[in-house]
């Protein structure tokens, strides 16, 4: 058994774990304050790599720019929804905006299949450049080693944005009771907004970091559908506990890195392992005791 | 006057059976195929509209119920030399049970979360079992005979389309019985409100197995039949949007409207066509691009829908024929819309009503 073998897969696995980290944070942070499960999600990462891409690849400036691009692309989008598709839904079941989301997930990746070919193969874009920083027992890519870097500005940063900045504040004053939040002042509105730019944000950022490298192809459904992932760790948190799925998606990662490798599995050349796995902890969270998922779905009422 | 009105809906009803059942003989080939397609479509969304609009549970794996059906009963004429039918049989048997199956997760859960766990479990399809050679074919996929029944010329797609009429008309009865009968106000029932309908004893687990079961055989039984109809079955018919665009296109529909599931499957059927016919679209975009265009419009079409006509298509169109009607028709029928009229078109969105009320206001009462 080689230890150090499996110790590189679990990093490359807490590394990939942490990017769903970001999306299950985006996915809480939108369904947290406006209460929208928001299914396009996914889609919002891919087309905001893919302007990233267009921006790195296609105009050849450079990639700290198509960063850029990519993240205030996916604030846009967020906004634009958030304004013109949910809004005018208040007040309707929760159910009905979700139908909205789905119908944003079919515009986007069709979109995008139109815009930048739905089969074609595109180049990753190099954030930066190849090679590995030794650690002693392990070495780290330099890619792995800036997802992990912006993994933990980012959770570090919207911990203290929910604990000490205004906007973060009324975001949970907003998530814990509407009405109320309403009555002390707080737009609202403006909240909801917020953060749905800042979850889309996330899930921008996500897609660029997956991206890289073609770790996730740059094409119209694996980036949109990788949410699955994270949609499985948001679940396990029972979509409103941000820690729990924080865990779940290092857990998840960790297991869909070494579980390829274990003896026994490695030989079955199963197709489809990782989805298998986010299917399990899914069920896992639904059959747990005290199992958070059960008990948010529950307070929902009706 | 109320049994007269009845009888003329039967009589309507009865034409439109003898209309469709001539229609292939003004059809050619190609027509007689596209609309044995549609037939195909319209039978999986019946089941759609079990599950999701009368039970309630939001599913997006329905297409990739329909894949297994049509998958396996490939698998079992080519491995197992079965007969199509007897393989089609136990298609629907095996998708009853795995309906069942992959309704568990409904019993602990609902809505929203619900929502994600079929995605998840629709993924496992695609990215698992589907790819399986000795399952699906692999990526070549399957060829099935055209089935035959001795005495028919089945390998006539006018012939073969008089087949799906009947299986699709069997399946309306099916599932319009359901819905008048017990189990649809049981199912309303858990629809509205599940923890009310469990106060009053009824039994939720059986129930929702009972909705995802009948749900996937009728997705299988599609599936299957719709295998025969294309002579083969490949991974490459089942893309992952196409669990979205079913919902999608029933939730336009009305979710619980029989004639929605018509319009819908006209619709997942011709748009691909009808766009590659639009003059210069294809020159423009190209072939692939346009084809890309579908979920597109779909899409688009979704949310205008929620927005501007959240009951559905075909009820809001409806409410609004019978509303204008009603202005023009002669004074003293003026506003005497008779109750019950149209028992099919029986406004239900997906949505549970009682959901209406805002979440957090649950905690403000207590």
């Amino acid at each position: 058994m080689d230890l150090g073998f499996y110790l590189s897969l679990s990093i490359v696995g807490v590394v990939n774990g942490a990017m769903y980290a970001l999306g299950a944070m985006g996915i809480v942070l939108i369904y947290k304050t406006t209460r929208v499960l928001n299914f396009a999600f996914g889609a919002i990462g891919m087309i905001s790599t893919f302007v990233a891409y267009q921006i790195a690849n296609l105009w050849h400036i450079n990639v700290v720019v198509a960063t850029l691009g990519a993240v205030v692309s996916g604030a846009l989008l967020g906004l634009a929804i958030e304004r013109f598709t949910i809004r005018p839904l208040e007040g309707k079941p929760p159910l009905v905006k979700v139908v909205v989301t789905l119908g944003w997930l079919l515009i986007l990746t069709s979109l995008v299949g139109i815009v930048w070919g739905a089969s074609a193969y595109h180049l990753p874009i190099k954030l930066v450049p190849e090679g590995t920083v030794r650690f002693p027992g392990v070495a780290i890519d330099y890619a792995e080693l800036i997802d992990l870097v912006v993994a933990v500005m980012l959770t570090v940063g919207l911990a203290v944005f929910f604990k000490a900045t205004r906007l973060g504040i009324a975001m949970r004053a907003v998530a814990d009771d509407v009405a109320t939040a309403r009555i002390l002042g707080i737009r609202v509105n403006r909240v909801n907004a917020a953060a749905w730019a800042m979850g889309s944000v996330l899930a921008a950022i996500a897609g660029v970091l997956l991206s890289q490298k073609g770790k996730v192809p740059l094409d119209t459904y694996s980036l949109t559908l990788i949410v699955i992932f994270s949609f499985a760790a948001a679940l396990y948190g029972g979509l409103v506990n941000l820690p729990k799925a924080f865990g779940a998606a290092i857990v998840l990662g960790v297991l869909q890195a070494v579980t390829p490798s274990l003896p026994g599995i490695k030989d079955l050349h199963i197709m489809g392992l990782p989805d298998l796995l986010a299917l399990g902890v899914i069920l896992f969270a639904l059959l747990m005791p005290r199992s958070a998922l059960v008990q948010a779905v529950a307070k929902e009422g009706a | 006057m109320l049994d007269s009105r009845k009888l003329t809906r039967r009589l309507v009803a009865l034409g439109g059976i003898v209309a469709a059942a001539l229609l292939p003989l003004a059809l050619n080939q190609y027509w007689a195929y596209t609309v044995s397609q549609i037939l195909v479509f319209a039978i999986a969304l019946l089941g759609l509209t079990l599950i999701t609009g009368l039970l309630g549970q939001p599913s997006l794996m329905h297409a990739e119920l329909m894949g297994f059906g049509g998958f396996l009963a490939g698998a079992l004429v080519a491995n197992a030399h079965l007969n199509f039918w007897l393989a089609t049989l136990l298609a629907v048997a095996a998708g009853y049970l795995l309906g069942s199956i992959v309704g568990l997760p409904a019993l602990r859960i609902r809505g929203l979360a619900l929502a994600v766990v079929t995605l998840a479990i629709a993924r496992v399809f695609d990215q698992l079992v589907f790819p399986l050679s000795w399952f699906s074919g692999g990526v070549g996929g399957r060829a099935v005979a055209r089935p035959t029944i001795p005495g028919l010329n089945l390998a006539s797609d006018r012939v073969y389309y008089e087949i799906l009429l009947v299986a699709f008309l069997l399946v309306l009865a099916l599932v319009l019985a359901v819905r008048r009968g017990r189990i649809g106000r049981v199912f309303q029932a858990i629809r509205e409100t599940e923890s009310g309908a469990a106060a009053s004893g009824v039994p939720l687990t059986r129930y929702k197995l009972l909705g995802f079961s009948l749900a996937a055989a009728i997705a299988a039984l599609a599936g299957a039949l719709g295998a025969g109809l294309d002579q083969t079955v490949t991974i490459q018919q089942y893309p992952w949007t196409k669990s979205l665009v079913m919902l999608a296109i029933l939730t336009i529909m009305g979710a619980s409207s029989a004639q929605g599931t018509l319009y819908g499957a006209i619709f997942i059927v011709l748009s691909p066509q009808g766009l590659e016919r639009v003059p210069g679209l294809t020159l423009l975009l190209g072939k692939e691009a346009v084809r890309q265009l579908v979920p597109l419009i779909s899409g688009g079409a979704l949310i205008l829908q929620t927005i501007l006509a959240p009951r559905g298509l075909v009820p809001s169109v409806g409410a609004w024929l019978r509303r204008s009607r009603a202005r023009e028709g002669p004074p003293g029928g003026a506003g005497a819309e008779p109750p019950g009229d149209e028992p099919a078109m029986e406004v239900a969105t997906l949505v549970p009503a009682g959901s209406d009320r805002e979440p957090q206001r649950v905690g403000e009462e207590t």
